[in-house]
């Protein structure tokens, strides 16, 4: 069914003080965002969720000035990767990664069948993933996520299609060759 | 990789949220609320404002120094007002000229250092005047009306009132007329700085009928005589120094820088004349006194009651209320047309920062692509 409101009107009764249509906005956005976050943050759920709450921090403190220069969604994915960006950086910095265990710092276990099924096999491509440059990285998580078209992904990041699309192709002959090295050595 | 590439949905995977709903958003919307109650408002709304308050202080700063001459206006307004006319029914009203001072101070010598308004040294302190320059040039004149039944004692009183040892003199005097229709006019010549005390010896002399008191600033004349002088003597004595170096000159040269010299003495002496003539003009006030007979008894003054007393006081009140109602009023005109041209660079330099504003803000709100 199509949503009433597009995600500029929402945002534009939003800073008219309407907070519901930040609710209908969040409800559209929200669960992708968290899910990218916790990709761009090495399985993080708990800093995803922080992430995400600043995203929408920034968005309550600029909605009044958004001018629409793109599209409302491609706002909110770069307010959150760069805040992801930032985090990392942060930690980087610290010269310790993300503070806290991928694997004991989830904030909720996946259930034991799924974890069965895929556990060790998510475990090694998110290791092989988090291994790439963070370039390749957010390319990668970023064209593969849910919702996420290339077209929208090459908006997100401001790049042509083209350069998206041969540097997605780069990041997965590495990934492909991460993943092998890994299998070769278990 | 397609989409059932067991790759492309593992990494689809990596970045899907299966944890618990947790709608930061409100969390967010909890934390931003009460800036967007206070300090939203304030951020929001405060840059404005603040700017609009900026311009317009600075406007006002303009305007109060870019147009001094409203200031000077004013000022021009005061002294204007010293020419004073009133018609006097009875000797009850105090004299018209009892509060007026002129700032005036007598142009040359020690003389007649002693100001106006120091010689009105008895008049209430609420009466003085709010403002004097202490170097103006003014000439004074003066006539006043009196009613008397003994106009030739009143017409001989008239001219003792003078004071030989200031110089002053009776220009012109005359007495015409017999009984009820015998008259006297007498034309005096005081020192400036004695017109109050003259004028009110003369009152003392019959009922007062009309007076009038005026002043013509020839401050600027005087000025413009001076440098005029200067200027010629100066050529003067060029003139002079010249016919001294072309001794050895034509005859016919000489002859005609004498003639030089000579129109540049004549006209040297005639600004002389003028400057001296003003200056004469300046340091005597000119007051014409006529006196007629008065058969009719004179008025006997009452006691003023405190009933007449406020009335008069909110008289003048209100008359004092309407003129600053005016004055006022003319400023506001003044300071909106006279201002123009900066209000409109104001509204200008209004509408250029609150747009700067707004381009601020939204560059602000913009988030950058992030970088690869």
């Amino acid at each position: 069914m199509p949503e009433l409101h597009t995600d500029e009107q929402l945002l534009s009764r939003f800073a008219k003080g309407d907070d519901s249509a930040l609710g209908e906005l969040a409800r559209r956005h929200e669960l992708h965002l968290l899910g990218l976050a916790r990709g761009l943050l090495d399985g993080r759920d708990d800093l995803a969720r922080d992430v995400v709450q600043e995203t929408w921090v920034r968005v309550i403190g600029a909605a009044k000035n958004f001018a629409g220069n793109s599209a409302v969604k491609t706002w909110l994915y770069r307010i959150l990767i760069n805040r992801a960006t930032d985090l990392r950086t942060r930690a980087a910095k610290l010269d310790r990664g993300l503070p806290g265990n991928v694997a004991q710092s989830n904030g909720h276990e996946p259930p034991p069948e799924a974890a069965l099924e895929s556990g060790e096999q998510a475990d090694s491509l998110r290791t092989a993933v988090a291994a790439l440059s963070p370039d390749k990285r957010l390319i990668l998580l970023l064209s593969y996520h849910e919702g996420h078209s290339h077209e929208s992904a090459a908006e997100v990041l401001g790049i042509p299609l083209g350069t998206l699309k041969s540097r997605l192709h780069s990041a997965l002959e590495e990934l492909r060759s991460r993943l092998g090295t890994q299998e070769t050595t278990q | 990789m397609t989409a059932n590439d067991p790759l492309a949905h593992e990494l689809t995977s990596l970045t899907s949220w299966s944890g618990n709903p947790v709608e930061p958003w409100r969390a967010a919307l909890n934390i931003a609320r009460p800036q967007r109650g206070v300090r939203g408002l304030l951020s929001a709304r405060i840059p404005n404002t603040l700017a609009a308050l900026a311009v317009t202080i600075i406007l006002i700063g303009l305007v109060a120094v870019m147009l001094p001459s409203m200031g000077k206006a004013r000022s021009s307004n005061r002294l204007g007002r010293v020419t004073v006319s009133s018609q006097l029914a009875d000797a009850s009203v105090p004299p018209p000229l009892a509060g007026f001072a002129y700032g005036y101070q007598p142009p040359v010598g020690g003389r007649l250092q002693e100001g106006w308004a120091s010689a009105d040294a008895d008049v209430p302190a609420t009466t003085q005047p709010a403002a004097s320059s202490p170097d103006r040039q003014v000439i004074r004149k003066a006539t006043i009306e009196l009613k008397t039944p003994d106009v030739r004692s009143a017409f001989l009183k008239a001219a003792m009132v003078l004071s030989e040892a200031n110089s002053e003199y009776m220009e012109q005097s005359s007495l015409t007329g017999q009984d009820t229709s015998l008259q006297a006019s007498l034309t005096l010549r005081v020192a400036a700085s004695r017109l109050s005390q003259v004028l009110t010896q003369l009152r003392e002399l019959g009922v007062v009928t009309s007076e009038t008191a005026g002043g013509e600033d020839v401050t600027d004349q005087i000025v413009d005589i001076e440098a005029r002088l200067r200027n010629e003597q100066r050529v003067e004595t060029e003139l002079l120094s010249l016919l001294e170096s072309r001794n050895d000159a034509p005859l016919k040269e000489i002859l005609d820088l004498r003639e030089s010299i000579n129109q540049v003495r004549e006209q040297i002496e005639r600004m002389t004349a003028q400057r001296d003539r003003l200056g004469r003009l300046v340091s005597l006030a000119t007051i014409l006194v006529i006196i007629r007979a008065d058969d009719a008894p004179v008025p006997v003054i009452k006691e003023q009651s405190t009933l007449d007393y406020l009335i008069e006081q909110v008289d003048a009140a209100w008359e004092t209320s309407l003129r600053h109602l005016s004055d006022s009023l003319a400023f506001l005109i003044r300071t909106l047309v006279g201002g123009l041209l900066w209000w409109a660079l104001a509204l200008a330099a209004y509408v250029a920062i609150r747009a700067a504003f707004k381009r601020a803000a939204r560059r602000a709100a913009q988030e950058p692509a992030p970088t690869l």
